[in-house]
């Protein structure tokens, strides 16, 4: 199912995404996923556990192991990385995509300082000097809002604390001005207050750069905050996706209209009174399944749910084309916002 | 050991407790910290911590990481014995040594965070969730049939008792370490953070089965949480750690609504937004980062308060006890307009 | 990392005294007479008397102890009852022999064994037959794999001298016997490590940032196999350095271990207890620098976990 490839065609997008699959053996990760993220924009991607997004994002970001067998088209900024030779692909792929990861603990060497880690790629890509580079490394440091660079850029990663290793990540993702930021849910382990901090420094540091952000959480808050463009995903499937805004408001899937009332019953619901829920728990990978995957949780399930999978279709009455939800029972659509 | 007094008061002096469970008689205390310290190496994890859960009630403990919140539980389960000050259970304190402790273990059952690591990947689901009968000597011929009444009322009504928990997802493994804490029908149940390593769509089920828990058997229960607004969901009573110190206490709907401490505040504010369209966060600066470990005598906010003024640097601010139950230990605690048009500044007399 | 390194010498002091004080009650099991292995001939129990007493051996235990021990302190490790020659004097020049060797046998197993562990990783279709190669070494006792070598190369191939002797030319099969003996612990850990270090989140990273495969293998993969890898240098040597009996027997090389056999067939106290006691203080002493190593090239390591 191709998205709208007519919106804004004079412009590249950051990320595009054509019927990606990824499985691993027999069971399929990510489902036949396509997707967009425009330049200067985020585009968040709500899941959970088996939702495939971080097998998403990963391919994304060609960071897959070879035991995972990869389908579909990713082009990144208009290219295609794949196509290129080894080597060229090597050489160009820390100024394509910056690849951030959610432990950034086991995500960095523990044994050389994080300064190091981020000079590595000006010494390897840019040629610089370890001098040089070791400046510069500083520098970027110093543009994702760290305290003292220099003392950090000397420290080894279990020296600091969680929400500066994320810093560092950022940077080091950063460094080389990729078009492309793939987050994958950074600030999950993160406190509240430091997760404040690291989304309103990536908002202030993404309006700088103008490049796109493929953004992974779990979180609907997190979205709210960061999102121009929302996609959600359950078994390996975009199940909607639109305009942050119009989704907030109006969701036309049982399962992000569930998301968002789960949310905002707990921070606004009745102390002491039992939270809105939904039944059931996210499926795991099968290699085949018949109807629609959220069925079995679904308060607006019937037969057909069960039998025929639904396919993405434009939502209805919706000013923004693009908005796209897999649904039988689609809810009933005001003026998109 | 004498057998525990259920109608005693706590024979410690009304300064030294912070919150009392919303009511003004106090209720029976069931679990207490009396200014309890915790020092590793030098540092405090906990400093001067006190707190009660009354009967019946469900206490909310706050705190980020670094707040001293798991040594707090790891205390309460009788893990660790505190540097100075003492836990009381059911009033009598804290019995030292393993088997002296053990009717008091009873007592307690404990949901921890991670539903990965707490169960035995060896075990069978009925040896999990009779082990607790097995060592307080309270099993029987019955024991399976038990088990099986657990397990329904955990909502896992078809599982196989021969089943291993690797079968189950994070959601099912949760709901065996609830049938396992409640199985030896103890009067307290303590929380850390049992919903936080959970899917979204998954944790309103495990909160809503462990509200249905307390409401069906009495529980008394102390919720660990970093989440203020879960927490501001199922406690009645909010503490707020920081940095091993208590910076306020109360109702839980005041303590959200109306923060007196700076600290409250700035957790309420980092919370995100609920649409695209009321985002929070954007034109924050944030908090300075943390220095080092916080001296004795002075606020432990200190370094990164918006509102910290001289005195904070040099002086420890005392606990202020307000008349409607909440507490906090800040010299320039935030006001708010009460409904009859006047500013509340918090006032309260001094209690240590 | 001070307070760290200052615990681990104390307690090294503290291991060697407390050997130092095995060694001498277990002199007390040894069976034998030393006054009968000074003067196997003699007749008379006059003669014994007064050799027992000449050596002090008729005081009260207590005071041998403290003699001892003070001498201990004092650098003095006695005199042999056999040679009439200061302990540390036979020692001395044997501990370089030992020294000798037991660096070579470290370089040889750390080659073969660690060469074994990257090739393994490396090069998957060949596991299974480095596999049965670590396998099979390890099920051979030293002495087998040395006089099998010593067979091959010196008797049937005239490649290596087979007299005794502690130059370089024959520093080689004995070496080479501890090499092979020792390589398929290192094959182990390296390939363990390695295998550990590929399929983590950092080298994750580094592949994302666009770094060579030769540069990611060196400066990130084997940079953290060094940490174990080193542990186990430290202990090797100690252990070499403690005497490799079976090795130095077989081949004849003068070292510790040879000392030490010698000096138990002839009931020559002193000297056992003198090997006792230097073997001790080389593993403290090596285990102790091989952390020092560690801390420089893993800084996890440089405080005590809490």
């Amino acid at each position: 199912m191709s998205v709208a490839l007519e919106v804004a065609a004079h412009e590249v997008a950051a990320l595009q995404v054509e019927d990606l699959r990824v499985r691993y053996g027999r069971l399929p990760a990510v489902d036949g996923v396509s997707l967009r993220v425009e330049p200067g924009q985020v585009t968040a991607l709500i899941g959970e556990t088996s939702s495939g997004k971080s097998s998403l994002a990963l391919a994304a970001a060609r960071l897959l192991p070879r035991a995972a067998a990869v389908t579909g088209t990713v082009l990144i900024a208009g290219r295609d990385l794949t196509a290129l030779p080894a080597r060229e692909f090597r050489r160009q792929r820390a100024g394509m995509v910056g690849y951030i990861a959610q432990d950034a603990m086991a995500a960095l060497n523990p044994v050389l300082p994080v300064g190091r880690q981020i000079a590595e790629l000006f010494g390897v890509h840019r040629g610089m000097s370890r001098a040089a580079a070791d400046e510069q490394a500083v520098r970027e440091l110093a543009r994702v809002r760290i305290d003292r660079p220099g003392a950090v850029a000397r420290a080894y990663p279990h020296q600091l604390s969680g929400g500066m290793r994320q810093r560092v990540m950022i940077a080091m993702a950063m460094a080389l001005s990729p078009p492309l930021l793939i987050a994958d849910e950074p600030t999950t382990a993160l406190d509240v207050s430091t997760q404040a901090e690291i989304l309103s420094l990536v908002r202030d540091l993404q309006a700088g750069t103008g490049s796109g952000i493929l953004w992974i959480t779990h979180d609907m808050g997190v979205v709210a905050e960061l999102a121009d463009w929302v996609a959600v995903m359950y078994a390996g499937r975009i199940v909607e996706q639109g305009p942050a805004a119009g989704v907030f408001g109006h969701p036309v899937h049982p399962y992000t209209e569930g998301l968002l009332r789960t949310r905002r019953d707990l921070r606004a619901g009745r102390p002491g009174t039992p939270l809105y829920q939904i039944e059931g728990s996210p499926p795991t990978p099968s290699a085949d399944r018949r109807g629609c995957a959220f069925a079995p949780r679904c308060p607006r399930r019937t037969v057909t749910c069960t039998e025929r999978r639904p396919e993405l279709v434009t939502v209805k009455a919706s000013h923004e084309s693009g908005w796209l939800a897999a649904c039988h029972h689609p809810a009933q659509q005001g003026a998109g916002s | 050991m004498t057998a525990p007094a259920p109608q005693a008061r706590p024979a410690v002096a009304a300064r030294d407790r912070v919150g009392d469970g919303g009511s003004h008689d106090g209720g029976v205390c069931v679990l207490g910290f009396e200014a309890v310290s915790k020092y590793y190496r030098g540092v405090a994890a906990l400093d001067q911590v006190s707190l009660v859960l009354t009967r019946g009630a469900t206490l909310g403990l706050v705190g980020e990481s670094g707040s001293g919140k798991s040594t707090c539980v790891r205390l309460a389960l009788g893990l660790e014995r505190p540097s100075s000050g003492r836990l009381t259970f059911d009033g009598t304190p804290y019995p030292r040594g393993r088997r002296r402790q053990r009717p008091l273990r009873r007592q307690i059952g404990f949901v921890l965070q991670d539903p990965y690591d707490c169960l035995d990947p060896r075990m069978r689901l009925r040896d999990i969730v009779s082990e607790p009968l097995r060592i307080h000597r309270m099993g029987g011929r019955d024991t399976d049939q038990r088990v099986g009444r657990m397990l329904a009322a955990v909502g896992l009504d078809d599982a196989p008792l021969d089943s291993y928990p690797a079968r189950y997802s994070g959601g099912g493994r949760q709901r065996i370490a609830i049938a396992r804490a409640l199985i030896t029908d103890p009067a307290v149940l303590l929380c850390d953070e049992p919903t936080s390593s959970l899917d979204v769509s998954v944790q309103a089920q495990i909160v809503n089965l462990l509200l249905e828990a307390k409401r069906s058997r009495d529980l008394s229960v102390l919720f660990v949480s970093h989440d203020l607004d879960l927490i501001g969901r199922v406690a009645d009573t909010l503490v707020v750690l920081y940095r091993g110190r208590v910076v306020e206490s109360g109702p839980a709907a005041a303590v959200r609504a109306r923060p007196r401490h700076h600290y409250t505040k700035a957790l309420h504010d980092a919370v995100p937004a609920d649409h695209p369209a009321r985002r929070v966060l954007q034109a924050r600066t944030g908090l300075p980062p943390a220095s080092g470990a916080p001296a004795a005598d002075c606020c432990v906010f200190a370094d990164r308060c918006p509102a910290a003024q001289a005195r904070c640097r040099t002086e420890r601010p005392p606990v202020v006890r307000e008349a409607d139950g909440r507490s906090h230990a800040c010299f320039f605690p935030l006001a708010w307009p009460t409904d009859h048009g006047q500013t509340d500044h918090g006032q309260g007399e001094i209690s240590s | 990392m001070a307070r760290t390194l200052i615990r681990r010498v104390a307690f090294g002091v503290i291991a060697v005294l407390g050997v130092a004080v095995l060694a001498f009650l277990l002199e007390f099991v040894v069976p034998g007479d030393p006054a009968r292995a000074i003067a196997p001939r003699a007749q008379s129990a006059a003669v014994l008397a007064n050799i027992r007493a000449q050596l002090h051996l008729n005081r009260p235990l207590v005071v041998q102890f403290v003699d001892y021990f003070a001498g201990l302190f004092r650098g003095d490790l006695g005199t042999s009852y056999v040679q009439r020659q200061s302990v540390a004097s036979l020692i001395g020049p044997r501990l370089a022999t030992t020294g000798a060797l037991a660096l070579a046998g470290v370089v040889a197993e750390v080659l073969i064994g660690g060469g074994l562990g990257i090739v393994a990783t490396l090069y998957p279709r060949v596991r299974a037959a480095v596999t049965a190669v670590n396998l099979t070494l390890l099920a051979l006792p030293q002495f087998v794999v040395g006089l099998v070598l010593l067979l091959v190369f010196g008797f049937r191939l005239h490649l290596a001298p087979v007299t005794g002797g502690a130059g370089p030319a024959e520093i080689v099969l004995p070496a080479l016997t501890l090499g092979l003996v020792g390589a398929p612990w290192y094959a182990q850990i390296v390939a363990d490590q390695m295998a550990d270090s590929l399929s983590s989140a950092y080298v994750r990273t580094a592949v994302a940032k666009g770094l060579p495969d030769r540069y990611i293998l060196w400066r990130h993969v084997l940079r953290n196999v060094l940490s174990p890898a080193i542990t186990m240098v430290g202990m090797d040597l100690g252990a070499y350095l403690s005497g490799v009996v079976t090795v130095e027997v077989v081949f004849g090389w003068p070292g510790i271990g040879l000392l030490a056999v010698e000096s138990l067939q002839n009931l020559d106290r002193p000297v056992v207890m003198g090997t006792v006691i230097v073997g001790a203080v080389a593993v403290v002493l090596f285990n102790l620098l091989a952390d020092v190593l560690r801390m420089y090239v893993d800084p996890r390591t440089r405080e005590d976990p809490a």
